[in-house]
């Protein structure tokens, strides 16, 4: 078995081409997740053994041409010419030749061994339309393979011809020169014979390719011709007369010119071999989209759905939430009991347990919630959704599928930050992942239930609101100014698709819901560890053994008294203990460090620490708060006491500063694993930006709040 | 005048009016995407209908429905044709001729050898 011989496939193909549906049946589950070298697009890789064959799958991200314009198209290109993969099996719409082809075209140009694919073969049979197979494969010179994606037909044909063209290329295929009209054949054939003499010009790169790329003037291309200075400047010079000849004679520049020699050819294909009958869409679509983008029912529809979405995710989410919650507060339980009292045990109660407790306890969440995502991105109703959304959506700048993620924020930020992996530009997905958190997720509810409740009590329902809605304004202010600045030289049109519906497969959802999953666990739990780990020590260290010795025998003495003023000021004594250990540990420190920042907002210091223990999770702020405060026990069981404590006037704490407090809860960074979530989708360049812009404004704003309500005598 | 063909902005036409692409004003990655899409010269673009905002907009180009905002489509020239070519809201097409057809789509799947 030692000498099994490998092979390098390539899947490519338009979105929505069933390009999935077929790299799974040929892959089943053994698919690995990772992202394309330098962006953030995701790439998938399956193996499969095949006569003999190990047999490596590339899925290329979903591509409508081959240019260098948007990330994943690089991707696809810079892994097409680079890797040289044995054969590129191009999935087909058949239902959408035309627009099909024209990537079959710009494949064919790369000069790379290709099989095509007609994939939905069944919904073309139905739709009447015919195609001369025979015919088309003489006209393109590939080998032509039908299938039907979501039920495996003839996914072992697909294979077979790719293996048959890996190993006898010559008989299957020829390469046919495609011809762009003559202003620019004869241009071409000029240009070609200047590179073919010069070849180290190219630098490897398939000539004819190198030399089309270059009349379309392509960014990326133009900036790698190789060769010397003078004879790359003599190329870039006569490509660049080329080019104005083509506009010269044609009056359209040349780009245009070789797009439109693609459709050309193209359609002289399909001429010979296809006759259309001009059904546009199966009959079921379109009473779909009667109802769905309807003018009065679109609207309720989007909305309930979303309501149900929400409502499943977060409620069903619940129970399983609160099992793994249990379960992992009986570890940590269990293993502090079990073991001796030390530092390790601590480090290996609240660090590790804690840490990947708090990350694990999002699974069912994510699980549910990309569930019911794929549920209607395979349906096809997200297309919809987003076309529906697209106008209030454009007015913050982002587009019309950033509505999902942006709500998702509601329940928690990171789901929906995962959630943006749904939107295709690279521009929209960072502005939504940067506005995502201004939604005010619900684990801010503790601090807002606190405070409001403790300051404002009769009105905490009013003012909570009135948080919510500074988080949703902020977001559209934000929004507008970042996509007026920022990013505003990146025009982001709205060309989407509308596929037809389509009932999902349970096989692909459940691909799509586990791989989801899988990435969460990876990634984040890695980081989520170490990050667990290290906000563990900086709370507990350093120590002063001598003052946690003379307490603890205090404390001892006490209990042995075992009478009930003697518990009761043991109790007391514990709890000084904890606050004395947090106040003097690092982050204690860091505390009276922020305290000078924090003053002008009206926090005192003890806020300052619970903001930098906010930074875990906002339930711990309360936490922290709870032990500053010298309140008994842990502090969501007696937030009464806390309450009572904060109310008093010694805590320091005014109506205002309370409120200022809330509002820099709601804007600044919601917690570690949303900054882990953040980098993973839009890297770490962006992350920074995210926890600065946010930590800048919430500042900003609590300052403005705190100053102009004391300035107006509200304070 | 009257006989002359129309050519006006694609974000002009109505529901249910069709035309032909005759150019496509921008630059770069725009112009790039909407001729991936199949926004080429010549090709033959239908409405379909506006969204309850009246923005964006559904088109039926080349068999694919795509959306484009107004403001994009104002970018794009047409020659205006008389409705309809994508000939699906033809009253006359009932569900026993679709059965019909899909029998004669069928053969080619009964070619090819199966696995």
């Amino acid at each position: 078995m030692a000498a099994r011989k490998t092979l390098k496939i390539a899947l490519a193909g338009n979105p929505n081409s069933g390009k999935t549906s077929i790299f799974n049946h040929l892959t089943g589950a053994r698919q690995k997740v990772g992202n394309w070298p330098g962006v953030t697009v995701e790439k998938k890789v399956g193996k499969l053994s095949h006569r003999g064959y190990d047999i490596e799958i590339v899925d290329l991200p979903g591509t409508y041409s081959l240019t260098a314009y948007s990330v994943e198209e690089r991707a696809a290109r810079s892994f097409l010419v680079g890797e040289r993969p044995d054969v590129v099996i191009h999935v087909v719409d058949s239902g959408n030749l035309a627009r099909n082809l024209y990537l079959t075209v710009q494949l064919l140009e790369l000069g790379i061994d290709l099989v095509l694919d007609l994939n939905m073969w069944d919904e073309f049979g139905a739709s009447g339309s015919t195609l001369d197979i025979e015919m088309l494969h003489k006209m393109l010179g590939t080998p032509i393979v039908p299938t039907v994606g979501h039920r495996g037909t003839g996914v072992r044909e697909l294979i077979d011809a790719a293996v048959d063209l890996a190993e006898e290329r010559e008989e299957h295929h020829r390469h046919v020169p495609i011809v762009y009209g003559p202003h620019v054949d004869d241009v071409l054939t000029e240009l070609l014979d200047r590179i073919k003499a010069e070849p180290e010009l190219a630098r490897g790169y398939p000539e004819r390719w190198f030399a089309i790329k270059l009349l379309e003037g392509d960014p990326e291309i133009s900036g790698r011709v190789g060769g010397k200075q003078e004879s790359r400047q003599r190329l870039l010079e006569a490509v660049e007369r080329y080019r104005r000849h083509i506009e010269v004679a044609t009056g359209s520049d040349a780009e245009n010119v070789i797009s439109e020699g693609r459709y050309g050819y193209v359609e002289g294909a399909l001429r010979k071999s296809y006759r259309e009958e001009a059904a546009d869409r199966m009959e079921l679509s379109r009473n779909l989209d009667g109802v769905f983008t309807n003018r009065f029912l679109g609207y309720p529809i989007f909305l309930a759905f979303v309501w149900v979405l929400f409502q499943v995710t977060f409620r069903f989410g619940a129970a399983p939430m609160e099992w793994i919650e249990q379960f992992v507060s009986w570890l940590g339980g269990t293993l502090g009991a079990l073991l001796p009292e030390s530092l390790l045990t601590d480090l290996l109660v609240d660090g590790v347990v804690g840490g990947v407790g708090s990350v694990a306890v999002f699974l069912p969440n994510i699980m549910i919630l990309f569930l019911g995502v794929a549920v209607l991105e395979d349906t096809g109703y997200m297309a919809r959704a987003a076309f529906l959304m697209d106008r209030l959506m454009h007015a913050l700048g982002l587009h019309g599928k950033s509505f999902i993620p942006m709500l998702m924020g509601f329940g928690c930020s990171v789901p929906a930050i995962l959630a943006t992996r749904t939107l295709e530009s690279q521009r929209d997905r960072i502005l939504t992942v940067l506005l995502v958190p201004l939604m005010s997720c619900s684990a801010r509810l503790p601090v807002y239930l606190l405070l409001a409740g403790t300051f404002f009590a009769e009105r905490a329902g009013t003012v909570i609101f009135v948080i919510y809605a500074i988080g949703i304004v902020t977001a559209i202010l934000i929004g507008r100014l970042f996509a007026s600045t920022i990013f505003r030289s990146v025009p982001a049109p709205f060309v989407m698709e509308l596929p037809p519906y389509r009932l999902p497969t349970a096989r692909g959802l459940l691909i799509h819901m586990w791989e989801r999953a899988r990435v969460y666990l990876q990634k984040m739990g890695g980081v989520i560890l170490v990050a667990s780990v290290l906000l563990w020590f900086l709370g507990a260290f350093p120590r002063d053994e001598g003052v946690e010795a003379a307490y603890e025998a205090d404390i001892a003495a006490l209990m042995a008294e075992a009478t009930p003023a003697a518990v009761a000021e043991a109790g007391r004594l514990e709890a000084d203990l904890a606050a004395v250990q947090i106040r003097d540990s690092y982050i204690g420190r860091a505390g009276a460090i922020v305290r000078p920042v924090v003053a002008p907002l009206g926090f005192t210091w003890e806020m300052g620490v619970g903001l930098i223990t906010g930074f875990v999770a906002k339930e711990v702020t309360v936490s922290t708060l709870g032990v500053l405060y010298h309140v008994e026990g842990d502090a969501p069981e007696s937030g009464r006491s806390l309450s009572a404590a904060l109310r008093d006037p010694s805590s320091g704490i005014t109506p205002l500063a309370a409120f200022a407090f809330m509002v820099f809860v709601l804007l600044y960074t919601p917690c570690i694993v949303t900054v882990i979530a953040v980098k993973r989708e839009v890297g770490a360049p962006w992350t920074w930006f995210s926890v600065g812009y946010q930590l800048v404004l919430a500042w900003l704003v609590s300052f403005g709040i705190y100053q102009i309500g004391t300035l107006i005598g509200l304070n | 005048m009257a006989d002359e063909a129309k050519t006006l902005p694609l974000a002009l036409l109505t529901p249910g009016d069709a035309g032909i692409v005759l150019d496509v004003a921008g630059e770069g990655a725009f112009r790039r995407r909407l001729v991936d899409m199949g926004f080429v010269k010549g090709a033959r673009v239908r409405v379909i209908k506006n969204a309850p905002l009246m923005n964006p907009i559904e088109y039926c180009i080349g068999g694919t429905h795509v959306t484009l905002r107004r403001q994009e489509a104002m970018r794009i020239i047409v020659e205006q044709i008389p409705p309809p070519w994508c000939p699906k809201e033809d009253p006359g097409r009932g569900w026993w001729r679709q059965r019909r057809r899909l029998g004669r789509g069928r053969r080619w799947q009964r070619g090819k050898p199966s696995r």
